[in-house]
């Protein structure tokens, strides 16, 4: 079976650790060119959903995906896959920023320098534009090869997001990116998500439901280890068809008012 | 503040202790030293020795000494280093990495001489490479591979796996996180471990009296099939001749030189190190 | 295929792969010729009795009579003091050294330990029978200085250094957000080293204090200098008996023995013993380590 080459969708699947299920059933077609918002309680499934679509979790021991993943009309967890071309295509950024001990500008840079060792001449180029596009020039500009071990956490949340962007993925996953941010920088991401998204895929968890309603396009609602509600943002916010969908959106609302 | 209190005392008494074996260490040094200075001089270090040691100098055991710990250390690092990323980078079962410790360490605590006598009957009779400082390299390259093996990998081990999603969320193959990631991380440990088996090489005795050690009358190795002259046979024959005086002395005076050898490798990985560690700092 | 190695289709285009499949097969290789050899050479002496032979204290190459009980029982007794002796100035000192000292002391500090952990055996050795047998046996007025007592303490000196400073990298490695963590929560250094970052570095010492017992376990020529060589298990716990060690044992006899015959098969069915012995550590320790991982 052959899927069109956009193609970002779990069909049946389940998701265990040690034989314990974290997810199940989850069966979900994802558009393309859109924002996709995972919402969920803490606990719920949100990173490890995210971290099964590029296979990040080979490494451990004990984690089973049972059912079809199939990202870029390849079925990701058959065998034959080339996991280093597929995570190359799928940038993710982490719920807690993680930087190497190296200058800002190797930060940057690690992950292009690496695809694209013969275009050394570029890498200065390279390395302004996707700070530029991550919102973190102007405040780096002046320190490219201090360590970047020194920037403020929120600093860092973008720099790893340029330094994500700076590999051109075609999907974008982004577990609580603002989660450290402050309003003016999340706003800036925010503006980058819009910008990212006329030609990227972008799915993104999150807590903060001010911020989904502002710029999601879908919404999953993971709830008891499955996909309890999903829709058009939209309609999820005005309608929520489930009892348990709204107690969550209320208890947000209150709490952030 | 009581319990601030204990936390001194206990602060104190660790402190002590630390001090305490700190002096320990740093008595067994100054005895070499006082023990071994008298036989140095230029001559000694310079020249080739005459009557079975008892006189004249160090010339080609120290020659010896460092040869054979230089081919050891060359032959066994990249295997060990292998070997580490072999189960850092690749296994992911915690059973097969728990059953290569155990492997590991009981090579580890195999008497040297077992491995002497044992790398004599594989290499020098079964493989009839004979006496010569190639089979003495090998067993030591044995020797000291899991001492270099489990300080490599309990550094790798040490880095968290976080680093090693985002190269993995980037796209790199292991060979590229292990090279861009991994070593330039954990290359301290690396160090440490490369150091800790030179130095476990210098010192060797027992493995290579019957393999690859000759004793006095020998100069460098013309050929792969030579054995040498080392410091440490040197110090033990004339230890064991220990009615003469002078033998005695020399017998300090090599242990000094073997000790000064190993102090300067450990002074050359400190000066890589700190600079390292500061260019991090800056 | 291998269900324990990380699934990837490219893998056998990567060059690190294979070359690291190669090292550690390398090891293996190694270890399993040299333990069959090891087994495979003592099977005459298993023959005549496992238990005989573990517990027999007689040990006559004329007779063609050997029994490995002296020198196990040394072997434990010297290896136990050797660690009882070195662990805690290796602990502290890799404590203070990694914790409380300014990086540049850290530094001498490390400096001091490396070489002596490098100092050869045969150094220790000599240092052993010049000065500390005499002192051994002033201070508790013994006839002879050469004891198990002496030499468990040599052991102990020359396998502090090495447990030290690997002690000390495997604690200097825990990231500074856990000891910033605990910090924060207002416990004082020290205990958010015991609290925050030992547990962290716990792999790392136990991996360090292995390998300094497999030092002692294996030292051959400081021990032969210090520790008596009669085969005897002295009555009582008598630590100031002369006595024999497996390393002691094979290093005096095994020239003469080599290569075959009955004398050859019972050394290194004492090698068999230590191999088996530490690999039984071993698997103890990784056993303690992954019951606290769970
Ligand atoms: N390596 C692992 N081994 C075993 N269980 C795990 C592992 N990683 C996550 N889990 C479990 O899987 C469940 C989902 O975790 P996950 O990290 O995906 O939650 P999340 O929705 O991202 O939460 P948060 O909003 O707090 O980040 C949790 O119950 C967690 O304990
Ligand atoms: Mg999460």
């Amino acid at each position: 079976m052959k899927k069109s080459e956009e193609n970002l969708e779990f069909i049946n699947v389940e998701i265990t650790y040690n034989g314990k299920p974290v997810l199940t059933g989850l069966s979900y077609n994802f558009s393309k060119s859109a924002v996709t918002c995972i919402l969920g309680s803490s606990g719920s499934g949100k990173t490890t959903l995210l971290r099964s679509l590029s296979r990040l979790n080979d490494r451990i021991r004990g984690f089973k995906v049972r059912g079809e993943v199939w990202v870029a009309g390849e079925e990701i967890y058959y065998n034959g896959v080339d996991v280093y071309h597929l995570r190359r295509k799928i940038g993710m950024i982490f719920q807690s920023p993680c930087i190497f001990p190296t200058s800002v500008y190797e930060n940057v840079i690690f992950g292009f320098k690496y695809h694209h060792p013969e275009r050394k001449k570029e890498f200065p180029q390279i390395a302004e534009r996707y700070l530029k596009e991550a919102y973190l020039w102007d405040e780096v500009k002046d320190r490219l090869q201090k360590p970047a071990q020194n920037l403020s956490q929120g600093q860092k949340q973008r720099l790893s997001i340029a330094r994500a962007l700076a590999v051109e993925p075609e999907i974008l996953l982004m577990d609580e990116p603002t989660a450290s941010l402050d309003p003016v920088s999340s706003d800036a991401i925010e503006n980058l998500i819009f910008s990212l998204k006329e030609k990227r895929t972008i799915i993104m968890a999150t807590h903060n439901i001010a911020q989904t309603r502002r710029i999601a396009d879908d919404i999953l609602f993971l709830y008891d280890g499955t996909i309890w509600e999903q829709g058009k943002a939209t309609e999820f916010f005005e309608r929520p068809q489930k009892e348990e969908t709204r107690i969550f959106l209320e208890g947000g609302s209150s709490s952030s008012s | 503040m009581n319990k601030r209190m204990l936390d001194r005392g206990l602060l104190g008494i660790i402190y002590l202790i630390a001090l305490v074996g700190m002096i320990m260490m740093l008595a067994v040094l100054w005895e070499v030293v006082r023990r071994g200075w008298p036989a140095l001089s230029l001559e000694f270090l310079l020249q080739p020795s005459s009557n079975f040691g008892a006189e004249g100098g160090l010339l080609y055991q120290t020659l010896g000494t460092i040869i054979l710990m230089a081919a050891a250390v060359l032959i066994g690092f990249p295997i060990a280093v292998g070997s580490a990323l072999f189960q850092t980078e690749y296994v992911r079962s915690e059973g097969v990495r728990a059953f290569f410790r155990a492997i590991i360490f009981s090579l580890n605590a195999v008497p040297t001489i077992l491995f002497g006598l044992a790398g004599y009957l594989f290499f020098g009779v079964y493989l009839e490479t004979g006496v010569s400082w190639l089979t003495g390299a090998l067993i030591l390259a044995i020797m000291i591979l899991p001492t270099i093996q489990a300080s490599i990998q309990s550094s790798i081990e040490c880095l968290p796996e976080k680093y090693r999603e985002v190269g993995m969320s980037l796209g790199m193959t292991p060979w590229a996180l292990a090279r861009r990631i991994v070593l330039p991380q954990c290359w301290h440990g690396a160090i440490t471990g490369a150091l800790l088996g030179l130095a476990r090489a210098a010192g060797e005795t027992a493995a290579i009296m019957f393999t690859a050690a000759a004793f006095s009358g020998a100069t460098w190795p013309r050929s792969f099939a030579d054995p040498v002259p080392t410091l440490q046979t040197h110090i033990l024959v004339l230890a064991q001749d220990s009615a003469d005086a002078t033998s005695l002395t020399h017998a300090w005076g090599a242990a000094l030189v073997l000790l000064a050898i190993v102090f300067f490798l450990i002074l050359t990985s400190l000066v890589i190190r700190s600079r390292f560690s500061m260019e991090a700092q800056r | 295929m291998f269900p324990f190695i990380v699934p990837d289709r490219r893998r056998n285009a990567d060059p690190l792969f294979w070359s690291t499949v190669f090292s550690a097969g390398l090891v293996l290789a190694t270890a399993v010729i040299f333990s069959s050899y090891l087994f495979w050479e003592s099977l005459p002496v298993w023959d005549q009795g496992l238990w005989a032979f573990l517990t027999s204290v007689e040990w006559d190459p004329g007779e063609d009579v050997y029994g490995a009980g002296a020198m196990i029982y040394g072997s434990l007794i010297v290896t136990s003091l050797a660690l009882l002796f070195a662990l805690p100035f290796a602990l502290c000192g890799a404590i203070t050294a990694s914790e409380f000292l300014s990086p540049r002391a850290r530094l001498v500090f490390k400096g001091a330990m490396e070489t002596m952990a490098g100092a050869p055996g045969v150094v220790y050795g000599l240092l052993g029978a010049a000065m500390l047998s005499l002192w051994v046996k002033d201070f508790f007025g013994l006839i002879d200085g050469s004891t198990l007592f002496t030499a468990g303490i040599l052991l102990g000196i020359m396998i502090l250094p090495t447990i030290m400073t690997l002690a000390e990298d495997a604690i200097h490695s825990v990231p500074g957000e856990y000891r910033d963590t605990a910090l924060s929560l207002g416990l004082t250094p020290l205990q958010a080293f015991f609290k925050a970052v030992a547990p962290r570095a716990l792999p790392g010492i136990i991996g360090a204090v292995l390998l300094g017992l497999g030092r002692a376990l294996g030292e051959t020529i400081a021990v032969m200098l210090v520790i008596g060589g009669l085969d005897i298990i002295p009555m009582g716990l008598d630590l100031f008996s002369p006595g024999q060690n497996i390393p002691s044992k094979l290093g005096r006899e095994a020239a003469e023995a080599i290569g075959s015959g009955m004398h050859w098969n019972a050394l290194i069915a004492l090698g068999a013993i230590l191999f088996t012995g530490t690999m039984m550590l071993t698997a103890a320790g990784s056993w303690l380590l992954r019951r606290r991982a769970v």
